[in-house]
């Protein structure tokens, strides 16, 4: 899979043009080009560059940084964590909004509370992520400077980014809570724990809950990389320095060992949130559980 | 231990930086920091290797020069040498100023002198300096004393104070970075400057402290930090709520926002970024004839283009070298004349018109594509139909540099040492890039003596000779240089950015 993944980024970066040009000077001599493609190892083969890259990867070497000249490892420890609690500050939000909208939505099905919630939904989906970061940047924090505006730094920094990424995935959550909800409440079991005078909120959060949870939870693990993808334009805007606008910036300076780097680092990581999934699975669902036994 | 002429000698060079840096003497209630936002990472903070002037800006604080230059007059002054002397056309001695310390400890000698030029151009790294001050010219390097070089070139080198003077040519202690004479350094710095290293965070911020053992006139404020935001708007915003007080990249219409806001003042000055579009006056048959290139000067109205796309923010360009640099001139503009364009073709053979290409770069200058776009509506006018093609940025600049481009392209040229020569150079036949019009008879003599010329008085007259040659040979379509746009806070006090783009914050402070 990483093999698979580091051959068609390594394809890809290299189809995008030639990085020696971008960093000797727009006039510089010829001499000066092919010395610095030399210095590089960019005139050696390709299948060559590209084992030498796999097989130094696999020891943890992601190369050296053709701009920074920093190690691409070190780069990424730097700032992963920056994106990490970013992407899950916004999931937070996301699942704290989009749950009980979708579920409030579902059970007041046709009233004005469920049009109310779905318009927003809609309208969250639709929203360009940028243009509602610079919406609340420029209300909380020019207008009321209530919040600050770029940066990282304490829980405060961290509100304007997080509520502008969790929109990514939230209208599209609320509308599958709601979905799945609708089709849960119209099951015999609920219509039997009602009938028996179980409460509600029992009902809701303990029957009807736990079994819509499973498409939930699969929308979930998809949409993480969504939100990862919508990482690189909230920490350009928001001036969050994670990976996504490592990643941005190293493609603009055709750093190729970033980019590349970047790339796998975020692949494995969505690997691993796809195999808590189908863990999340067997633990929500006995019968799955029990079919993988 | 110092001597009593050194201390005088120390004093008198005091004296002559404060006159530099008025802002020092001042004493007032300030802010201890000054917070700058800037739109992208310096590529590195290597004294050698950096590219952009930006970079050499951040640079520039933590380093010094033998020589540098006037913020305001450009003119070149001693820093770090306490004079440069010509003693004959191959050979130049510069004298060094005593009792100056690296950040390190180390004292800078004549040995740090060596070891900066031989790394800068003598070493295997990519560096700005071989561009500013090629290899080529055999620059060789001879330790007269601890305090005194001699500086040997294989040709002779009129030039040589205005590369000593460039930004690329930051005096490096030869014992604090000998193990990185031929590799890259990625996060230290060590210099003479008035400020030292204090943090560089890739993708975030580079922090430098001022200098307490300073040999000059200390700075106003006790640290700047350059702050990276990618993004325009929330430089803004930022810049709106008092969080950085300097916005560097303030686009053109973002600049109302700041007029408006009492708090704050838009400064620009003139960037010396030349635009223009390159004939290939070599290839292109229909533009190897002058007329033809000076019809499609005729055809364009700049001002209409200038007022529309830019807000007028810039100034005419007539020739290839920009208002200011030295030995430069105004041969006056080619006026906006399309029936005088169209007769110019028809005595040229062409007066059903041809057809013709402009290449243009993607996303490299602010409103390139769209000016190219415009160009090429006023040559359709005249019957030049032109078909504009639109390249991703290394590709084109690769077809630039290797004179591939068939027909015309667009293109911005900086100037690495300050003088008409970095340009007009590039039109003798022998230049190894950007060949598209070759000079010949008295326009080549009068280049190739302007490069061999000492005479200050002689080169100005050869300097204005060859523009004027490159003017009336139309070698490009001459379009304009641009403002440079800051956000900047009212309480902001000594911030200017040099004629060259070079950003002068070493008397840049905030009132509190």
């Amino acid at each position: 899979m990483a093999i698979g993944v580091s051959l068609v980024v390594f394809g890809l970066v290299h189809l995008s043009g030639d990085p020696v040009l971008l960093m000797v000077s727009s006039d510089a001599p010829p001499d000066v080009v092919a010395t610095t493609r030399h210095a590089l190892g960019f005139d050696r083969p390709l299948p060559e560059q590209f084992t030498d890259y796999v097989s130094r990867a696999a020891r943890g070497d992601l190369g050296v940084s053709l701009r920074s000249s920093r190690p691409v490892a070190g780069l990424i420890r730097e700032r992963l964590p920056a994106t990490v609690e970013l992407t899950f500050a916004a999931l937070l939000i996301a699942v704290a909004v989009a749950l009980p909208a979708g579920i409030v939505s579902a059970v007041k099905r046709g009233s004005a509370i469920d049009r109310l919630a779905m318009v927003g939904a809609v309208a969250g989906q639709a929203v360009p992520i940028f243009w509602l970061a610079l919406l609340l940047i420029a209300l909380f924090g020019v207008h009321l400077r209530w919040l600050p505006v770029f940066g990282r730094g304490s829980l405060a920094h961290l509100v304007l980014p997080a509520v502008s990424l969790s929109t990514v995935i939230l209208g599209r959550l609320a509308r599958l809570v709601r979905s799945s909800m609708l089709e849960v409440l119209g099951q015999d079991y609920v219509r039997t724990a009602r009938a028996k005078g179980v409460g509600e909120v029992r009902v809701l959060a303990a029957h009807a809950l736990k079994n819509a949870a499973i498409p939930i939870v699969t929308l979930l693990g998809l949409q993480f990389a969504q939100l990862l993808g919508g990482a690189v334009v909230t920490e350009t805007i928001f001036a969050w320095p994670g990976i996504g606008r490592l990643v941005v910036e190293a493609i603009f300076n055709r750093d190729f060992p970033v980019v590349q780097g970047v790339v796998l680092v975020v692949s494995l990581i969505f690997v691993a949130v796809n195999l808590l999934v189908d863990l999340a699975y067997a633990a929500l669902d006995p019968r799955i559980r029990t079919e993988a036994a | 231990m110092p001597t009593r002429r050194d201390l005088f000698k120390q004093a008198g060079a005091a004296a002559a930086l404060a006159a530099l840096h008025p802002a020092a003497a001042r004493a007032q209630a300030r802010k201890p920091a000054v917070t700058i936002g800037f739109p992208s990472t310096p590529e590195t903070i290597d004294p050698h290797q950096f590219r952009s002037v930006l970079s050499g800006s951040i640079i520039g604080l933590m380093g010094e020069g033998l020589l540098t230059r006037d913020p305001q007059t450009m003119e070149i002054r001693p820093l770090l040498a306490e004079s440069v002397k010509n003693l004959n056309p191959n050979t130049w001695e510069v004298k060094l100023r005593k009792g100056v310390k690296f950040h390190n400890g180390e004292d800078f000698t004549a040995d740090s002198v060596k070891f900066t030029i031989e790394r800068a151009i003598g070493s295997k790294l990519n560096t700005l300096a071989k561009l500013t001050w090629p290899p080529s010219f055999g620059q060789e390097i001879v330790i007269v004393d601890p305090y005194t070089v001699k500086i040997v070139t294989k040709v002779p080198d009129p030039m040589v104070p205005s590369r000593l003077a460039a930004e690329s040519m930051n005096m490096a202690p030869a014992k604090g970075l000998a193990e990185y004479k031929d590799k890259f350094v990625t996060d230290r710095f060590i210099g003479t400057g008035p400020f030292r290293f204090g943090e560089y965070v890739v993708g975030d911020r580079v922090v430098v402290e001022a200098n307490p053992s300073y040999w000059g006139p200390k700075p106003p404020a006790q640290k700047i930090i350059w702050q990276v935001i990618p993004d325009s708007a929330t430089r803004l915003a930022a810049l709106q709520r008092g969080d950085v007080d300097v916005m560097l990249n303030l686009p053109f219409p973002l600049a109302s926002t700041v007029e408006s806001d009492p708090n704050l003042r838009v400064y620009s000055e003139l960037s010396s970024l030349t635009h223009g579009i390159l004939f290939n006056a070599r290839e292109s048959a229909p533009l190897k004839d002058r007329k033809v290139r000076q019809a499609l000067n005729m055809a364009v109205d700049r001002a209409a283009i200038l007022k529309g796309l830019y807000s007028g923010r810039g100034a005419f360009l007539n020739t290839v070298t920009g208002k200011n640099v030295a030995n430069t001139i105004d041969p006056g503009a080619y006026p906006y004349d399309p029936a005088r364009a169209k007769a110019l073709l028809a005595e040229a053979g062409f007066a059903q018109g041809f057809e013709l290409t402009l290449w243009q770069s993607i996303g490299r200058w602010v409103l390139a594509e769209e000016t190219a776009q415009v160009i090429a509506g006023y040559w359709d006018k005249i019957g030049v139909k032109t078909k504009v093609q639109v390249l991703e940025w290394a590709e084109f600049n690769k077809r630039s540099a290797a004179s591939a481009h068939k027909d015309c392209f667009y293109y911005a040229f900086i100037n690495g040492t300050w003088d008409a020569s970095y340009t007009v150079q590039r039109f003798k036949p022998d230049f190894q890039t950007f060949r598209y019009f070759d000079a010949s008879g008295d326009l080549l003599k009068t280049i190739e003596e302007y490069e061999r010329t000492f005479d200050p008085k002689r080169r100005k007259e050869l300097g204005a000779k060859a523009l004027t040659g490159l003017h009336d040979e139309a070698v490009w379509l001459f379009l304009w240089q641009l403002d440079e746009l800051f956000g900047v806070s009212k309480k902001v006090k000594g911030f200017k950015m040099r004629p060259d783009n070079v950003l002068w914050v070493r008397d840049t402070y905030v009132e509190a």
